[in-house]
């Protein structure tokens, strides 16, 4: 109990010292600065502690922090092109069957659309002929090279059922089977080309080469398909990435495995994160921009593939610097300068070296020290009292 | 002549008696009819352009707005000068003619050179209009609307489409200014990242909102007999339907305005708010009285419309006036016809006393009335407004307008008691004695008349407020030689039918026993008379460098205004917060019942205020119910303590009307402005700040400001014409970025009913707010990309001038302040010699100071000609009335005794000698004249009745020392109201009042004894020649 009276006297002491200046109101004081070991110039401002309340000027100590900079690019979605298949016909043809809509997710290897086609049907007619072909010239050499061990046959007869039963081979496997699988048949397909009627008849069964969604069709059914027809596109959009447009001036500050947020139009407030994977070397002439493309870090997302996006590239020097809030920082059309706290509510200016700014902090490079007490909130108050007398009055 | 009008009266008596009655009866319709004001409007004849050009920085403004209307205006007829203030968005020329120029005739002159001037302002920039026809005193009504759940934008298009439409039909309206509130606006908010998407650019967008909103005429079919006109409806009248306005197609599918931007209600871009009573934001309107008519009528008819629009507002809505003219007028001419009436009774007493006779009483106050009622016909008549000013050249008058009458009365009851044989004789033996009294009272009253022609003479400020005295004295004057020559001797024959006996009049006799032998023993004393006198003169002249001087006192309106001035920088918002920080402090005081505060400046036609003004008006009770403080001055005193404590601000305690007033006068709202001219912005920036150090430092200085010239911040946007070359650009593709996409522009109204709202269209506010955004703002380039604004423009932040003001065509800078407990005229010369001393100039620049302290020399440079022309023609009159230097220049010499008085009552009253101190020595001279040749005229009849010479002096002063104490006692108790009332205005009669009670005190005294001792001197001389 004791011990603690003398603190007791002391906030006694400290509320009539604070109600005495808040009496005074407040006043300046003109006590220049002579010391120009400082760069603190002009006459200390005094304001009473009620005042600074009800403004809601805030005092303190400036901070070391890493200032985040960054830029923003525009970019849209698109599907990492690994992951993009276009489905289309080398022959003419006609739709027979559909399988899919646009929008159904499918795997590797479902069938997507059925395409009946004389090319086909030639082609198979060619393969199933020169299967027959093989077939009959295997038989014959097998035969004929086993009536030569038998020394049956001669030797001259069995080069050339050899170089028959070769040429049938190369003629099925080029013609008909090369031909089959450009096509789009498959092995199994094929090796079903003669127990199925269908593949007989010309038909093909196109199926889905990677897993995705159909996302585009553009066949209906008995269309006429020319071979520079785009029928359709399966996508697989969980493998997405955004493109994006990056300004030439903010070049120097992009990097490969810079760290970005994404931000789509679609989808207001929400930020995906990722970061840079490739970046075009080429400036786009039309549009002034580099190419740049960003992996977005979370695997599944919203996004869809086109989707308009905001690319925002965060860069920062590595260290921490000296930075207040930018409120703190006052300009008069030459200089910056803050309000240092002199003693409690009496402020000095000093002018200082702003540095970058980013999240309404601002470096500042010299002028301050970490220890100095300044103002970092409200400044403009105390910069107007300054003015004040110079600032003048209004007239017409 | 003369005789032939009193013959004339006296034959046709009942002639003369209809003829009154027609008088009084024309006199209450005029009286009725009479405009009336607080004060007489000083404005000067001023016609005043306005040009809005939306987001145009100052020194734009001046270039290409202000400097060909300016142009334009120079060289014509009757002009006096021509001021300009640029500032943001704004252009305001002020063009001055001389006052006889007719308001319609000036604006008809500026209206047809401001068509050429329109020629040289860019494609629009702007389009120039000419200000409301008002003046200082216009503002006579403002009020606020009431409405509770109402949003500011809701009340203001009330106040817009209702309220205002409705005022502006009162009869003596002539315009009213909105004031506050959200001015609505269909706005299209830009989102410039799916303009990009979607390829579209800036111009594609306005070209589809304009050429989607038009209504057509398709003439009319005739189907059978009849005939059906056409219409093609395509205006929009909704949100949706600018939001389903298509803008491009792609790929098929139409992408409208509402894919690329929001489409909301906005409020307009504004440069003002006004806040109340600490409550936030209110809904305010200004109403402005049409130039020249009448105020009470006016705010009457304004109060029942008011009525009519409350009954017909939608529930809740209400409009509350807090400021109206009515009650100042009403108090000023309160204070007038307190005066006037006070005086009246004071003056019938001393009639009464001095005549002893209740009947010559009652006929000499009648001409009072009388003298009244024919000097409202003339003001009728003339055009003149009832006012603080004429009317109080009534009060003036009031002790001289009896004179005529006194001395007729006088003359006829001292000829009926000396001749009261018989009852036929009456009628002759009044003729009789009018006759003889004809000339000298014709004589007596001119000279009246004449001394008050210097107050003809003067101009500008100081002519309008005092020629309408000068004007209704003479009329009034006029008006009691009128009847006193025709209307009292009539009245004599019937009131004095039986003849009259005049009784011993205590009172006279009493005077009259003191009187003679006192002067008796001075006669004999005649060098030391004349010494004392001349050293009295000498005294009093000595004392001279000690009075004050000042223009005209400052008229108490009642309610205060105080101007807040804040760092040029400061936003609107911000302006607005400190606003509302002042009200609490100011609404501490009981005595405060309403603080209105307004920020900025209203609809284009008032006052052009920048956002880092505010004027705060304090609405007072009146001063008896007053607790906490004394008077005004204490009041004011503890406001400015009060406001002290809050940073950064600089405030001014004014009155609404003065302020407006002092502002139209010399563009300055002090008593004192030194505007510094020359060319360099910052050079004038500079050397104003020296010289308001020195004006600082100069005691009595007060409320310092020099005007803000600098100080506010740009960005600017200098397109770098290389980067713009390489991509193909025009400078023009992305200057319409910067204006339209930052500034925002207007494409087009919706309009509903009568109502009409602009589509603005601006980026949103997510894409500019910010230094760093605008930067990034993207312009498309011709081969269709698009790119960022700062690659092709180099982007700075500097702090540029805030507004450019010229005077006759030449940028100024001026420092005003106002002087407190010092008087104005020395603070002037103190300040001019300091500034001389301390500050160089560079070459071309050059200091002017104006502001009262012009108007109070140019006042006093006029009297001090004018006045002794004066009494020039006076001596002439008495030279040609008495035939004799002598005799002339002996009255002439009651001029400096009456002058004694004057000065002393001024010096121990502690009053400035001001132009209204001037107007008391005027009428001071007029009665300090006429009690001269009262006693000069008759010590010479009685002198050629054979009398001696001292004999005729001592009899002649006897005899006629009632008249003469009659006159002066009228004449200053007529005026003892006026030196203690305490009502509004009467600071500025006060000075008036104790100048003439001074010196007609001194006057008289010395008239009584000095003078007949000089007589006695100056005729001994001639008898012993």
């Amino acid at each position: 109990m004791n011990l603690k009276e003398p603190s007791i006297i002391k906030t006694t002491l400290i509320i009539l010292i604070l109600l005495g200046l808040s009496i005074y109101g407040c006043t300046e004081k003109n006590k220049e600065n002579v010391d120009s070991g400082t760069k603190e110039h002009g006459s200390e401002i005094v304001l009473s502690p009620k005042i600074i309340q009800e403004i809601g000027i805030k005092v303190g100590r400036p901070q070391y922090s890493i200032l985040h900079q960054s830029f923003s690019a525009q970019g849209k979605v698109v599907v990492n092109p690994d992951y993009v298949a276009h489905l289309n016909s080398l022959v003419t043809g006609r739709v027979r069957k559909i399988h899919v809509q646009i929008g159904d997710y499918v795997k590797k290897g479902d069938p997507l659309f059925e395409l009946e086609s004389l090319e086909i049907a030639n082609i198979t007619a060619d393969y199933i002929r020169a299967k027959a072909d093989f077939e009959a010239e295997k038989a014959n050499y097998e035969r004929i090279k086993k009536l030569r061990q038998e020394d049956i046959k001669a030797e001259k007869d069995l080069i050339t059922a050899k170089a028959n039963y070769e040429r049938a081979e190369a003629e099925l496997k080029a013609a008909a089977d090369r031909k089959l699988h450009s096509l789009g048949f498959s092995d199994e397909d094929v090796e079903t080309m003669f127990s199925s009627k269908e593949h007989r008849r010309g038909v093909l069964v196109v199926k889905s080469p990677i897993s995705g969604y159909v996302t585009e069709r553009n066949i209906e059914l008995g269309q006429l398909i020319q071979p520079d027809t785009d029928i359709m596109k399966v996508i697989d959009n969980t493998r997405i990435w955004v493109e994006a447009g990056v300004y030439e001036k903010d070049y120097v500050n992009l990097k490969k495995g810079q760290k970005v947020q994404i931000e789509a139009t679609a989808l207001p407030g929400k930020r995906f994160s990722g970061k840079v994977i490739k970046i075009n070397k080429e400036l786009h002439p039309e549009s002034r921009t580099f190419k740049v493309f960003v992996k977005i870090s979370e695997g599944k997302t919203e996004l869809i593939p086109n989707m308009f996006t905001t690319v925002y590239f965060y860069y920062s020097r590595p260290d921490s610097v000296l930075v207040v809030p930018e409120q703190a920082l006052q300009f008069d059309g030459e200089e910056y300068f803050v309000f240092i706290e002199k003693e409690p509510n009496s402020f000095v200016r000093r002018n200082v070296r702003p540095g970058i700014r980013a999240d309404s902090l601002v470096e500042i490079k010299s002028g301050i020290e970490k220890d100095d007490r300044l103002v970092l909130r409200k400044a403009f108050f105390v910069k107007s009292e300054m003015e004040k007398e110079s600032f003048g009055g209004d007239q017409h | 002549m003369i005789n032939k009008i009193i013959e004339f009266a006296a034959r046709q008596r009942l002639l003369i008696l209809i003829f009154t009655i027609l008088i009084v009866a024309a006199g209450f319709i005029s009286l009725n009819k009479l405009p009336i004001d607080a004060f007489p409007d000083v404005s000067p004849v001023l016609v005043q352009v306005f040009t809005e050009a939306p987001g145009l920085a100052p020194e734009e403004v001046e270039k290409l707005i202000t400097y060909p209307i300016e142009v334009a205006m120079n060289g014509l007829p009757d002009i006096r000068e021509v001021k300009s203030v640029s500032t943001f968005g704004l252009s305001v020329v002020s063009v001055y003619f001389e006052d006889n120029v007719d308001i319609y005739f000036a604006r008809q002159l500026v209206f047809e050179r401001l068509q050429s001037a329109k020629g040289e302002i860019p494609e629009g920039l702007g389009d120039p209009e000419l200000g409301p026809i008002t003046s200082g005193l216009g503002q006579v009504y403002q009020y606020y609307l009431q409405g509770e759940g109402y949003s500011l934008m809701e009340l203001r298009e009330i106040q817009d489409w209702v309220v205002k439409f409705q005022l502006r039909t009162v009869p003596g309206v002539t315009e009213i200014l909105s004031f506050g509130g959200e001015v609505k606006q269909y706005q299209i908010q830009l989102d410039p990242i799916l303009m990009q998407k979607y390829d579209i650019t800036l111009d594609e967008i306005l070209a589809v909102v304009k050429s989607n909103n038009r209504n057509v005429g398709g003439n009319f079919i005739v189907r059978d007999s009849e005939e059906y006109l056409i219409r093609g409806l395509g205006w929009v009248s909704s949100l949706k339907d600018i939001e389903n306005i298509k803008v491009v197609r792609r790929n098929g599918i139409p992408v409208f305005i509402r894919d690329i931007a929001k489409v909301v209600y906005g409020p307009e871009i504004r440069r003002g708010l006004v806040s109340m009573n600490n409550k936030g934001e209110i809904v305010s309107g200004i109403v402005l009285k049409l130039l020249g008519e009448n105020t009470s009528e006016v705010i009457n008819n304004i109060k029942k419309k008011v009525e009519q629009i409350n009954a017909s507002l939608p529930k809740g809505v209400k409009v509350v006036p807090y400021y109206d003219q009515a009650d100042l007028v009403k108090k000023a001419t309160d204070t007038v016809k307190d005066a006037l009436l006070e005086g009246g009774i004071l003056v019938i007493i001393i009639l009464l006393l001095f005549l002893g006779n209740v009947r010559s009483a009652l006929i000499v106050t009648l001409t009072l009335p009388l003298s009244a009622l024919l000097a409202f016909i003339l003001m009728n008549y003339f055009g003149m407004s009832a006012n603080l000013m004429s009317l109080g050249g009534l009060a003036i008058g009031i002790g001289m307008m009896v004179d005529g009458s006194i001395v007729m009365v006088e003359n006829i009851i001292r000829h009926l008691s000396e001749d009261n044989s018989d009852e036929s004789k009456t009628i002759p033996t009044i003729l009789q004695a009018a006759r003889e009294v004809g000339r000298p009272i014709v004589f007596a009253i001119s000279i009246i008349i004449i001394v008050f022609l210097p107050l003809f003479t003067l101009q500008e400020v100081e002519g309008k407020l005092f020629s309408p005295m000068a004007f209704t004295i003479s009329f009034a004057m006029l008006g009691s030689l009128i009847f006193s020559l025709t209307l009292v001797p009539v009245l004599c024959t019937y009131f004095f039918r039986k003849g009259i006996k005049e009784k011993p009049n205590f009172i006279v006799n009493f005077l009259q026993s003191t009187y003679v032998p006192l002067l008796e023993k001075v006669i004999n004393h005649r060098v030391k008379v004349a010494v004392t006198a001349l050293l009295l003169l000498l005294g009093s002249l000595l004392l001279i460098p000690f009075l004050g001087t000042e223009f005209v006192p400052i008229l108490d309106e009642g309610t205060l205004a105080v101007r807040i001035t804040l760092s040029p920088s400061t936003s609107l918002q911000q302006a607005a917060e400190i606003s509302a920080a002042m009200e609490p402090r100011l609404m501490e005081f009981p005595e405060v019942v309403d603080v209105i505060s307004r920020v900025g400046r209203a609809e284009v036609g008032g006052d052009p205020e920048p956002v880092n003004n505010s004027e705060i008006y304090v609405i007072l009770k009146p001063e008896e119910e007053w607790s906490t403080v004394e008077n005004k001055a204490e009041l004011v005193e503890k406001m400015r303590q009060k406001l002290n404590e809050f940073p950064g601000i600089l405030f001014n305690f004014t009155q609404p009307i003065q302020m407006r007033v002092d502002e139209l006068l010399s563009g300055v709202k002090a008593q004192l402005a030194i505007k510094l001219f020359g060319d360099d912005l910052d050079v004038l920036a500079k050397k104003g700040a020296e010289i308001q150090a020195v004006v600082s430092d100069i005691p009595g200085a007060a409320d310092i400001q020099m005007e803000q010239i600098a100080g506010k911040p740009q960005i600017q946007i200098k397109v770098n014409r290389d980067r713009i070359a390489r991509l193909g650009m025009n400078v023009d593709e992305v200057q319409e970025v910067i204006e339209t996409a930052i500034g925002g522009s207007t494409v087009g109204q919706v309009f509903q009913g009568q109502k009409r709202f602009d589509i603005f269209i601006r980026f949103n506010e997510t894409y500019r707010d910010n230094l760093d955004k605008i930067r990034n703002t993207l312009i498309s380039t011709p081969d269709g990309g698009r790119i960022p604004l700062v690659q092709v423009a180099d982007i700075s932040l500097i702090v540029g001038p805030k507004q450019i003001s010229r005077d006759n065509s030449q940028r100024r800078i001026s420092i005003q302040c106002n002087v407190e407990g010092r008087d104005m005229g020395s603070f002037v010369a103190e300040t001019q010699k300091n500034i001389a001393q301390k500050i160089s100039l560079p070459p071309g620049y050059y200091v002017t100071f104006g502001g009262q302290f012009e108007n109070q020399q140019r006042a006093m440079a006029r009297l001090a000609l004018i006045v002794p022309l004066t009494i020039l023609l006076i001596f002439v009159m008495l030279f040609s009335t008495f035939n004799s230097v002598r005799n002339a220049f002996l009255i002439i010499l009651n001029v400096p005794f009456a002058v004694i008085g004057g000065i002393l009552a001024l010096f121990f009253s502690g009053l400035y000698l001001s132009v209204p101190a001037s107007v008391g020595f005027i009428a001071l001279f007029g009665v300090a004249v006429l009690n001269g040749v009262v006693m000069v005229s008759y010590f010479n009849q009685l002198r050629n009745e054979g009398l001696s010479l001292h004999d005729a002096i001592i009899t002649g002063s006897k005899l006629r020392l009632r008249p003469v104490l009659m006159t002066a006692l009228v004449a200053s108790l007529g005026l003892i109201p006026l030196l203690f009332s305490s009502g509004t205005g009467s600071e500025v009669q006060r000075p008036l009042a104790t100048v003439v009670i001074g010196g007609l005190v001194s006057s008289t005294f010395l008239t009584l004894f000095v003078l007949p001792t000089l007589y006695a001197w100056f005729e001994k001389k001639r008898v012993e020649f």
